[in-house]
């Protein structure tokens, strides 16, 4: 699934390291989904939500649409 | 560090779920110690009385049901993508025992090959398990 997290990361100026410490997952989940190699759960994508004060489906993209 | 290196050890995981996966490995080796013990004590008929047998049984009964809430325990706190590693790795190498044992089962019946033992069982599980681990978090770096 294709996303903008990293986008949205850099631009509040947060690593990896500070998403994964703030969303109390590791750094590893926080790379693997910014690879597209890794789908996040629903309710880690509403915290990507809460903390990016966008809706789910503007960080994430669903390929098959 | 290399990339198989990183997954062969537990580099990136969150301090609780290095907690959790140690507390289920010294609870494993307790599982596989007591379970080599009580076997080798059978094996060396020191046991002589039926009391000490189910003494015996009970406590590595005891152990493993302990060991399966831990592991449980372990995959349900884990961080997703550990969770998600760990659950692939399980159903892989519960795949690799029902393949590798049901395909021996037919050579059994059409050759004279040694009798599998459910040891044997014990080992193919745990190095597809450590594969299965050790692939998916090659895959996710």
């Amino acid at each position: 699934m294709n996303n903008k997290l990293k986008e949205l990361r850099t631009a509040l100026k947060m690593t990896q390291a500070d998403l994964a410490t703030t969303l109390e997952v590791s750094r590893q989940t926080i790379n693997a989904i910014e690879k597209g190699k890794f789908d996040p759960s629903l309710p880690l994508a509403f915290k990507f939500s809460r903390l990016f004060k966008l809706p789910i489906e503007e960080i994430f993209d669903d390929e098959e649409n | 560090m290399n990339k198989f290196e990183q997954a062969c050890i537990d580099k990136g995981l969150v301090p609780k779920d290095i907690k959790n996966a140690n507390i289920a490995n010294a609870w494993a080796l307790a599982w596989a110690l007591s379970l080599a013990g009580i076997s080798y004590a059978a094996d060396q008929s020191w046991y002589d009385s039926i009391a000490i047998i189910l003494a015996a049984f009970a406590i590595h009964l005891a152990i493993g049901i302990k060991l399966i809430f831990v592991f449980r325990n372990f995959i349900k706190q884990a961080d997703e993508l550990e969770r998600k590693i760990q659950l692939d790795a399980l159903a892989f190498s519960v795949g690799v025992v029902i393949v590798s044992f049901s395909s021996y089962s037919i050579l059994e019946k059409s050759f004279e090959v040694p009798e599998l033992s459910p040891s044997i069982m014990l080992v193919i599980l745990s190095i597809a398990y450590m594969v299965g681990i050790i692939v998916g978090r090659r895959l996710v770096r």
